[in-house]
């Protein structure tokens, strides 16, 4: 794993190995949980070092699917990043080309007007939009989990830098080639500006499946709570609760489905933060 | 002749219809952006601003305006002082151990080498969870007694701890926990940065016979030193916006000294559903942010080189 | 019938005017080199044709149709990008095919079509392929590949040879020309290098900042340049010039006495009644070594290239002068060296660098 270079200079070798011995205190917690979640609850409240010692058991896990609503949690989770996402790479893809590559009157105004939003944080506005859909009638439901996010000027500004990067002869090949406006968006922007569609549906995903704040004012009803909400609903009464080694599957089946995901896509995630920080 | 003129004529009025299309079909493009960025960013927005100077009450619906009313009031309270305080000592106590610690990573994992490659992925690893499950992993590491701080305290002879009751340290055990969960972002931040240094400065430097620690205080800091500026600052806006981990970890306490604004907020409006005064102190964290907002708009606009 | 006429155009971006009324005429089947320093506007001249720019002022006609007003697609012209701007996700294929399937075209000629260029061209391997699995050289020919399927009524060329190496650019330059007989259509082509220029071109226009100096074919854009700025850009190594101190008259022809009193007899009338020359201007290779010839230099710099050797050398006052000799030539730095240029080829320019030129040799 480790090769060294026998050339490599003492500072620079202890500095790895000081990063790796610090890479393992990182794993620490995530294995003391992972540990815990397949501990029987009744020995656990002797203390949680038995982690380190037999027996072990399942049970924490098959309560959790027979019981909770852990299920119906991930779905809503699902749900709202997945239409959430798809709404904004095409929101975002279309606005950003529009403000990158199109001549209208006021442009460059409403592209500072749009900018300006970057610096608004959500929590700025979260009570006056609470209000707002309470009018609408629109707390638990699907609809009032998304809609907040697709206003946010992040992948406008994403998708505009992107498009105004691509070369602009390819874009007047297509008009020679007699493509309309649409046409030349759709065959030749869209399709070359995947890398940073990945970009900005890694971001828009994790945002909304992370996302604490909005949900937990507007999904109210268990039954519309995402995942983020309804763990934390178990956790506050966190000492009376029904256990630790139950709350720890809870953990384990909550956050190992992103890291999977994460590990099969780290290349994208990785690239998409290094990218984002060129910017 | 003439009718070659008037094929001309036709065909501008056409051009012009299409120049009418083509001038206003960007218009179109961005439209669909623009009303849902209006509905539910610049509405709220100024509805906000105006909901700072009512007194709304969202349970009995009462609202009425009571102009400056509300911010002399977040003046005096104590809570929300001091959840501003909190709140800048939770941005002292995180940004400087983001900016510090993930460029030390990031200079260690600067390698082509695949066990680079697998600890970039395990520090980044934690971002991708959520608030909750995070804050459900360290809760089982603080818990008094029996968690996995204090049964290394007792075993030592220090007994228990009790981190997350002790006003003290509840705070500072917050900022481990967030240090923990997000310093992959300032880790690639710092990495896609280092790896736009061009090799050739770095071989020059050996051929002048510069040690490493030279190189690295007079080739690659000062090379990356507007990403450290950089990540600094989008630390402090991103950290000033704690919410998550201290409303679940500590609930605020012990003895408020962990309440961030946010939470100030959170509370205000939607546990006291005072929803004018919430809307008055979100102005203010919103002016707070707008000057880390314009900073970082000023240093990333300014050039590498000084 | 595909002529191109381009009248008064103008173009400005903003308050810069990049073009002032450029008029020009390119007929059918010719194949029009437009030629510049960068900056000239020669580019924009293109673009203008092409559509990519909007005139500010002017027209443009291909055949009887005023094409200025329609969108790029509409005007029945073809271009090779200096960049190729082939599409990237696409194959070589769906590249030449992208531009008839926007117009409808059905797909068995389309193939067709694609058959015939990828022949012509000889890219018939290379259709599944995408851009980025082809050499510089391939990509060329696939950009003009994609030019010619939509069988335009005029081909626009914006400097493609300029990402080449040289042996392709001078392959590459002889296959252009060749295509254009084959094709026999218009073609007009952008470019900075006077060899590309001199060798394909049945018409040079020379520009310079934003205007037309000349317009003509190439052996009378080199042997009678309008202008001073003709002369100096086109040929290598540059025409050498010469400041003029006085001029007289000598049998009705002009002399003119040079900084350092000697005189050059011309063969440029002085009845003409145009203003007198502030210049001479005489080419490397048309001038004979004459130890009594007026000009007297100073050699600096021999360059011996084989066939031929360039002697740079400079007069008494610092004005540079390069000429040729034969390649036995024994001169060396620091000879001195008489030049006698020859009396018929002499031009004069006059302070505006309008060009005077002498009579023809009987």
């Amino acid at each position: 794993m480790a090769k060294l270079d026998p050339q490599e200079p003492v500072f620079s070798r202890l500095s790895y190995w000081l990063v790796i011995a610090l890479s393992l205190c990182w794993l620490i917690p995530l294995f003391w949980v992972l540990g815990l979640s397949f501990k029987p609850n009744e020995e656990l409240s002797y203390g949680l070092g038995t982690v380190f010692r037999a027996p072990y058991t399942l049970d924490n896990y098959s309560d959790l699917i027979r019981s909770s609503q852990l299920g119906r949690w991930i779905l809503n989770s699902v749900v709202v990043s997945i239409i959430q996402t798809v709404l904004v790479l095409i929101i975002c893809s279309i606005a950003g080309y529009g403000f990158a590559r199109l001549e209208f009157p006021g442009r460059r105004a409403l592209f500072v007007f749009v900018l300006i939003g970057l610096a608004i944080p959500r929590q700025a506005i979260i009570i006056p939009l609470h209000a707002m859909f309470v009018d609408l009638d629109l707390h638990n439901t699907y609809t009032g989990l998304i809609l907040p996010h697709l206003g946010t000027p992040f992948g406008v500004f994403l998708m505009a830098s992107y498009f105004r990067a691509l070369p602009r002869e390819l874009e007047e090949a297509a008009a020679l080639d007699n493509a309309s406006r649409w046409k030349i968006f759709l065959t030749i922007a869209l399709p070359l500006s995947v890398p940073a569609q990945i970009t900005l549906a890694i971001f828009t995903f994790l945002d909304a499946w992370n996302d604490y704040l909005w949900p937990l004012i507007s999904a109210t009803r268990p039954e519309m709570y995402t995942l983020t909400i309804g763990l934390a609903a178990t956790q506050t009464n966190f000492d009376q609760s029904e256990g630790i080694g139950y709350l720890m599957a809870q953990a384990v089946f909550a956050g190992l489905p992103m890291l999977i995901l994460y590990l099969i896509f780290q290349k994208y995630v990785l690239r998409a933060v290094a990218g984002a920080g060129g910017r | 002749m003439t009718t070659l003129v008037g094929v001309d004529a036709a065909r501008g009025r056409r051009a012009a219809r299409a120049g009418w299309w083509s001038r206003w079909a960007g218009l179109a493009f961005v439209a669909p952006f623009l009303v849902l960025y209006l509905w539910l960013m610049i509405y709220p927005l100024v509805s906000g601003v105006i909901m700072s100077f009512q007194y709304k009450d969202l349970l009995s619906g009462t609202s009425e305006f009571v102009g400056f009313w509300n911010y002399e009031d977040l003046s005096i309270d104590p809570i929300f002082i001091g959840s501003i305080f909190n709140t800048l000592r939770f941005v002292i106590l995180t940004v400087p151990a983001f900016v510090v610690l993930g460029l030390l990573i990031a200079l260690a994992l600067n390698r082509p080498t695949r066990g680079a490659a697998i600890m970039r992925t395990l520090f980044f690893g934690p971002h991708v969870l959520s608030v909750t499950v995070v804050t459900l992993i360290w809760k089982t590491v603080y818990l008094p007694n029996v968690g996995m701080i204090d049964a290394g305290s007792t075993a030592l002879g220090l007994g228990p701890l009790s981190i997350l009751l002790n006003p003290d340290w509840a705070l500072a055990a917050v900022a481990l926990v967030t240090v923990w969960w997000s310093i992959g972002l300032p880790m690639m931040l710092f990495l896609a940065a280092l790896q736009q240094v061009p090799q050739d400065i770095y071989e020059a430097a050996r051929l002048d016979s510069a040690s490493p620690l030279r190189i690295l205080w007079t080739i690659t800091i000062p090379s990356i030193s507007k990403m450290i500026v950089l990540v600094a600052v989008i630390e402090v806006v991103l950290q000033f916006q704690v919410f998550g981990q201290v409303n679940l970890l500590t609930g605020g306490g012990p003895n408020n000294t962990t309440r961030s604004m946010v939470m100030f907020i959170y509370q205000a409006g939607f546990q006291q559903w005072q929803a004018g005064y919430a809307a008055a102190a979100s102005q203010i964290l919103f002016a707070i942010m707008l000057v880390a907002a314009g900073l970082q708009f000023w240093v990333s606009r300014k050039p590498a080189e000084s | 019938m595909a002529a191109v006429d381009l009248r008064g155009l103008s173009k400005a971006f903003g308050l810069v005017k990049v073009l002032h009324d450029v008029s020009v005429d390119i007929g059918d089947g010719e194949f029009a080199v437009l030629l510049g320093p960068s900056g000239c506007g020669k580019t924009t001249l293109l673009r203008l044709i092409a559509g990519l720019e909007t005139l500010s002022d002017g027209e443009i006609r291909i055949g009887d149709e005023r094409i200025d007003q329609l969108q790029p697609g509409q005007r029945g012209i073809a271009m090779v990008f200096q960049s190729y701007a082939l599409y990237p996700h696409m194959s070589v294929r769906a590249n030449l095919a992208y531009g008839l399937k926007n117009i409808g075209t059905p797909a068995n000629v389309i193939a067709q079509r694609i058959d015939q260029a990828a022949t012509i061209l000889e890219i018939e391997q290379l259709l599944d392929r995408k851009p980025h699995q082809l050499s510089g050289g391939q990509r060329q020919r696939v950009a003009i590949g994609r030019a010619i399927t939509k069988s335009p009524k005029v081909f626009l060329f914006d400097e493609p040879l300029s990402n080449l190496d040289a042996a392709l650019r001078a392959r590459t330059r002889v296959e252009i020309s060749k295509l254009h007989q084959q094709l026999g259509a218009t073609m007009i082509f952008v470019t900075h290098d006077q060899v590309e220029a001199m060798t394909m071109a049945s018409k040079i226009v020379v520009m310079n900042a934003g205007r037309v100096e000349q317009v003509g074919p190439p052996l009378e854009v080199y042997r009678h340049p309008a202008t001073r700025f003709v002369a100096a850009f086109i040929g290598t190594p540059q025409m050498n010039f010469v400041p003029v101190n006085q001029t007289s008259e000598n049998g009705g022809w002009l002399q003119a006495t040079l900084k350092d009193g000697a005189r050059l007899d011309t063969r440029i009338a002085t009845s003409a009644g145009h203003a007198s020359p502030v210049e001479l201007g005489f080419r490397p290779d048309e001038v004979a070594v004459d130890p009594d010839g007026a000009l007297k230099i100073e050699v600096e710099v021999v360059e011996r290239l084989g066939d031929r050797t360039l002697v740079y050398a400079h007069l008494s006052d610092g004005t540079p002068i390069i000429y040729q000799d034969h390649s036995d030539s024994q001169v060396q730095r620091g000879d001195r060296v008489g030049l006698r240029p020859h009396l018929h080829k002499l031009i004069g320019f006059d302070g505006s660098g309008k060009a005077l030129h002498p009579e023809l040799a009987a």
